[in-house]
């Protein structure tokens, strides 16, 4: 699913025969037998014009399919024609809660007075806000990166999680406290020490405060040096 | 950068010229990387407003290699940040100043293509589409598809746990994985999982998917292959307002006589 901005950019980017003049744009794909498929899409059609939506197009071949997805698949870089930068978010909402989530990202985005094209995976409710912004701007980045904050707590409080796709790593990881409690946290932290109980592996990543391993239970301090010192410890 | 990394450890810094010595003796070539120039294509992954060059990078070849590189930084209490093509999104490949960054990109074969059992077995450096490309002479295709299919590599996909638009019916890389080889920290290799679909004990291939190279360095994936529908329709739907889509793609799997209340 692409909501206007993106549709907009899309479209100058890899002429999909995409509708300019509509506010959100949403790709169904069914695959299987052919007299499955031939059936099923016809019932998906109606569902979708009983929601009040416009059917545009069905695919009748590879081609046309393809190019229904080209935009979709190149919706990115396309984003990226339009802003000098922008950030890619990640957040996974219940897909009931679609409609809440986009307005309020709607919201936040006039409230932080930056620009943001929506590309998603509406079916599993898989959220990818692209923030515009201009990293030559002193400020820009910071607030950009609060925008961004601001949607993936508002997907942990529609019912959601911080993630889809992407991963925690730097980006997501002082946010982990948004979807976990201490005890959470101190639990996953476990199975870390299970692996790697020096904590050299990635370390920063994914984690908002690391553990010594024998503060969560295990003891292992190598050569009498506590790993990461510097490191905030509850 | 607004967000806080470990200090470097100046100990360790202040040994480097020994510790890329002794890296050259483990891979020997052009697998260990130290020039500040050379360095620099690994200074970031896809989250661009965050760099760092790396101490030093070194690229092996075996699991071999892996696993004297990760024992070898366990004993010398040095820390190591895996890498895959670099795609990463959150930053999961970012190097730290005083970290070994360990690049999988020469693992690029495919082991095995196992039509019988419907696998393949690979290395973690094939992209992700490669594998779909083996196997699509005879029909058949890895579900999973990320937009940066054609330069992410299988392996950071099962560190990240990655999806794609086909994911809603075929699941995610955790749905399309069976096992995995992965070297500890300790240099221990482990074998997890396999060609069948059942395992026994705990399930650890669910633990290493999307563990993001915290847990230890992936060096052959066992992944799942369909064969491709007989045919594909895409329907696309437009709405003069962004809220209807948004209930059409909620109400397509729902029952009528509820859909209205969404309207």
């Amino acid at each position: 699913m692409m909501d206007k901005p993106a549709i907009h950019a899309a479209e100058a980017f890899v002429h999909a025969g995409y509708p300019l003049d509509v506010e959100a744009l949403l790709i169904i794909e069914l695959d299987g037998p052919q007299i499955e498929v031939d059936e099923l899409i016809t019932r998906v059609e109606s569902i979708a014009k009983g929601c009040g939506s416009v059917t545009l197009q069905i695919s009748n071949s590879e081609a046309e399919r393809n190019l229904f997805w080209a935009g979709r698949k190149a919706a990115f870089p396309a984003v990226g024609r339009i802003s000098p930068d922008y950030l890619c978010m990640d957040g996974t909402i219940p897909r009931g809660a679609l409609p809440r989530a986009l307005a309020r990202i709607r919201d936040l985005s006039e409230k932080y007075g930056l620009g943001v094209a929506n590309v998603f995976h509406a079916g599993d409710g898989n959220l990818h806000p692209l923030i515009l912004y201009d990293a030559n701007k002193p400020g820009e980045i910071e607030k950009a990166e609060a925008f961004g904050a601001d949607i993936l707590r508002c997907c942990v409080e529609l019912g959601g999680v911080l993630t889809g796709e992407h991963g925690v790593g730097i980006e997501k990881r002082d946010l982990m406290p948004e979807m976990f409690t201490e005890i959470d946290l101190n639990q996953q932290q476990r199975l870390k020490c299970a692996f790697d109980a020096e904590g050299l592996l990635n370390p920063g990543k994914v984690f908002p405060t690391l553990h010594r391993c024998a503060e969560l239970g295990r003891v292992h301090v190598h050569a009498g040096k506590l790993a990461f010192p510097d490191i905030p410890r509850f | 950068m607004s967000i806080m990394m470990p200090a470097a450890d100046q100990a360790v810094l202040a040994r480097r010229a020994e510790i890329v010595a002794a890296l050259r003796a483990i891979v020997p070539g052009e697998g260990v990387i130290d020039s500040a120039a050379e360095m620099l294509a690994y200074e970031s992954d896809g989250l661009t407003a965050y760099r760092q060059p790396p101490m030093v990078v070194v690229l092996p070849n075996t699991t071999e290699q892996v696993a004297k590189v990760l024992k070898y930084c366990q004993g010398q209490g040095i820390k190591v940040v895996p890498r895959g093509s670099g795609t990463s999104l959150s930053g999961g490949a970012l190097p730290l100043a005083d970290a070994v960054l360990l690049g999988l990109g020469k693992f690029k074969r495919i082991r095995e293509i196992d039509f019988d059992n419907r696998v393949v077995v690979t290395e973690p450096g094939v992209t992700n589409l490669a594998i779909s490309q083996a196997v699509a002479h005879a029909g058949f295709y890895y579900a999973p598809d990320p937009s940066s299919q054609i330069a992410c590599s299988i392996g950071g996909n099962v560190a990240e746990n990655s999806g794609g638009v086909h994911c809603l019916k075929y699941g995610m890389t955790t749905n399309n994985v069976l096992g995995c080889e992965i070297v500890l920290m300790s240099g221990e290799i482990l074998r997890i999982g396999g060609k069948s679909a059942e395992n026994a004990g705990y399930d650890l291939m669910g633990i290493i998917t999307g563990s993001e190279g915290l847990l230890g360095v992936i060096t052959e994936i066992t992944v799942r292959i369909l064969q491709k529908p007989e045919t594909a329709r895409a329907l696309m739907v437009a709405s003069p307002r962004s809220r209807r889509p948004a209930n059409a793609s909620h109400g397509s799997s729902a029952p009528a006589s509820s859909r209205a209340a969404w309207r």
